[in-house]
């Protein structure tokens, strides 16, 4: 035991170390949830994947002779053999290349579909969460509108209206999922206003747009990106579903949804028709969920560490 | 013992919570003034109001509060009565806050460097080279060490006591007239509260401020106000300089506080404690509020809340009926939202 005076000798010293101690590097929060992110197999398993399919989408088209695309209906539905990998369907084209092509309209709507819902999603979430009262009951309120027509009504509503093209496809699938975006960034905003730091930048006087985007936002960042993630897979199975219905965007331009509406008259006799567009849909969808969900964990305030 | 000039008078503040439940008066008719260059210290149990006064000073507070009565003068302008725009130069231009809590006072995604700079940038509009090496200038003042290598810290990176330094610099950064310390120290341990408060005196020195400290900690109080305000329910129940206060406590309450402080003459005692909590504000007892729980109450205790007087003449003034004539006081109309004139 040291005697109490020399105690507090030690104390004061103490005090003083952890100024000095040297910082290595410098971390930032959305730097060690990137750290955690890698270190996520599935996720990482998920982006490399998904990587593969947008990059075959891009550049794939162009490295295959364009005639693969043209009627040929003497060779219709070739089984997979060389140089058809996947076969050719029920006019002769090539599967493989209009998989690749159909990967091209599925990721874009996805992702154009999810610029529009974080868009829609994020705003009405953020202004309903930090202003409160009024404003959060009639924006809620519209949510819960929205969300109590089904889905498939309003998009078969939306594409029959305006047309069969992207544009309308992409709006009216991102007019139908912002309200899952809007109710989490809610809840996250609702929490972060009320944190001492929101308190403390009013306090050396920021306005109120520069709370909201430099405090608020920043820290809603990480649910923001889960919730992106997720409803890229859940807009490029949209698309998918309304091309099945033919709702989609209309013939020669191939989509993974329309492909497997024309394969499904002949699922007994031409079976691979039908497996290799659901197949492109499962593993890029999945691939996506296992990256959410690598987000989701890499966010996770509960595991953040020092 | 004029110091310095005047330089924030809050008179008969009434800020008032309107809940489901009925308007909770937080603030329920508080007077005090800060002068330049001298520190004036707020003491009280928790929920008496000390937050809310400084909270209705800066007006940060939640849409459910509303300011119903009295003045808040800064310079030449009423802060309760001044559109948003000139409040929000005045918020960490003139007159700057530190939070209780360093932990969470700053935003865990940015720089503390950037954060200082942030502050800077919304009042002075410096260049940003200028701006960052006003913050290491500013880092350096509040006793960071390695300034330079400090701003590129995240908030994580820091310990508590350099977190509250942090905030310190960022308060000071823009060369405030008036520093409001909300419990400044209280979560930070006894050397580190030492250090900061001997830090916050330093530099109250150099810069000419009036700082307003609120604490419930009365060594605080002891070591760094000039003068004190006491706190009750939402009133303030005695005034006077540090030495009136300590050496000659005249409200039961104050006494009861000073009563309460562990001390080498208590040893081996039953440390002596107020009995009871503060009343809620949506029940509080008629009268003056300290009644049930004071020992030296009688029966013109619960009739009207006692104005807060200078008996004595010696500015150090106390609202209780223990002290003074009987006629003045017995003149106020028995409401609990009675105005009580403040004697010069």
């Amino acid at each position: 035991m040291i005697s109490p005076l020399e105690d507090v000798q030690g104390l004061t010293e103490l005090a003083e170390a952890p100024a000095d101690f040297e910082t290595t590097k410098e971390i930032g929060f959305y730097r060690l949830a990137f750290r955690r992110l890698l270190r996520h197999r599935m996720a990482i398993l998920g982006g490399v994947c998904l990587l593969i399919v947008a990059v075959a989408a891009l550049i794939g088209p162009l490295l295959l002779p364009a005639s693969w695309d043209q009627a040929d209906l003497e060779h219709r539905f070739a089984s997979p053999a060389w140089p058809h990998i996947m076969g050719t369907d029920d006019l002769g084209r090539d599967i493989f290349r209009r998989i690749l092509d159909g990967g091209r309209v599925s990721l874009s709507v996805g992702l154009l579909a999810t610029v529009v819902v974080i868009t829609v999603g994020v705003t009405m979430g953020t202004v309903a969460g930090y202003f409160g009262g009024l404003i959060d009951n009639v924006m809620m309120r519209f949510t819960d509108a929205i969300l109590a027509v089904p889905a498939i009504f309003l998009l078969i509503l939306l594409t029959n209206g305006f047309g069969h093209t992207a544009p309308v496809l992409i709006l009216a699938i991102g007019f139908t999922l912002w309200t899952d975006t809007a109710r989490i960034v809610r809840s996250v905003v609702l929490s972060v206003r009320e944190k001492e730091f929101v308190e403390a930048a009013r306090a050396v006087g920021s306005g109120t747009p520069t709370i909201i985007v430099k405090h608020v936002l920043t820290n809603v960042l990480g649910p923001i990106m889960v919730a992106a993630t997720l409803t890229v897979g859940i807009a490029i199975i949209t698309e998918s579903a309304l091309s099945y219905l033919g709702l989609g965007i209309g013939p020669p331009i191939a989509s993974w949804g329309s492909m497997l509406f024309s394969a499904q008259q002949f699922i007994w006799d031409a079976p691979f028709f039908a497996l290799f567009p659901g197949t492109a849909i499962l593993i890029t969808v999945l691939s996506i969920n296992f990256l959410g969900d690598g987000l989701r964990d890499a966010f996770d305030p509960r595991s953040i560490e020092r | 013992m004029v110091v310095g000039s005047e330089l924030l008078r809050v008179e008969q503040l009434r800020t008032h919570f309107m809940t489901n439940d009925g308007a909770v008066r937080a603030v329920d008719g508080v007077d005090l003034t800060v002068t330049r260059g001298r520190t004036l210290g707020v003491v009280g149990e928790s929920g008496c109001g000390k937050s809310v006064t400084a909270l209705t000073i800066l007006r940060l507070l939640s849409r459910t509060a509303r300011v119903v009565g009295g003045r808040i003068l800064f310079g030449d302008q009423d802060l309760v009565k001044v559109p948003e725009y000139v409040m929000r130069r005045i918020r960490g231009g003139e007159i700057s806050m530190i939070f209780q809590e360093p932990m969470t006072s700053l935003n865990p995604v940015f720089t503390v460097g950037y954060q200082v700079r942030e502050a800077i940038n919304e009042h002075l509009g410096l260049p940003d080279k200028e701006a960052h090496e006003r913050v290491i200038e500013f880092f350096k003042l509040v006793g960071i060490p390695a300034p330079e290598r400090r701003v590129h810290d995240y908030p994580h990176q820091l310990s508590g006591g350099m977190r509250q330094r942090v905030m310190i610099a960022m308060a000071l950064s823009c060369s405030p007239k008036l520093l409001i310390a909300d419990e400044p120290t209280t979560a930070l341990d006894v050397t580190i509260q030492a250090q900061i408060l001997e830090l916050m005196s330093e530099l109250r020195e150099r810069h000419d401020m009036g700082i307003m400290l609120i604490t419930h900690d009365l060594g605080v109080i002891a070591e760094m106000a000039d003068e004190v305000v006491v706190m009750y329910a939402g009133k303030v129940v005695e005034r006077g300089t540090v030495e009136q206060i300590f050496d000659d406590p005249q409200h039961p309450y104050t006494q009861g506080l000073l009563a309460s402080i562990p001390g080498r003459k208590t040893r081996g005692q039953r440390l002596s404690a107020i009995k009871g909590t503060v009343p809620h504000p949506l029940n509080r007892p008629p009268g003056c509020t300290f009644t049930p729980r004071c020992p030296r109450a009688f029966e013109r205790c619960p009739t009207a809340f006692p104005a807060l007087m200078d008996h004595r003449t010696t500015g150090h003034e106390v609202a209780c009926y223990l002290y003074g004539d009987e006629a003045e006081a017995s003149r106020e109309p028995a409401t609990a939202t009675d105005r009580a004139p403040v004697s010069a």
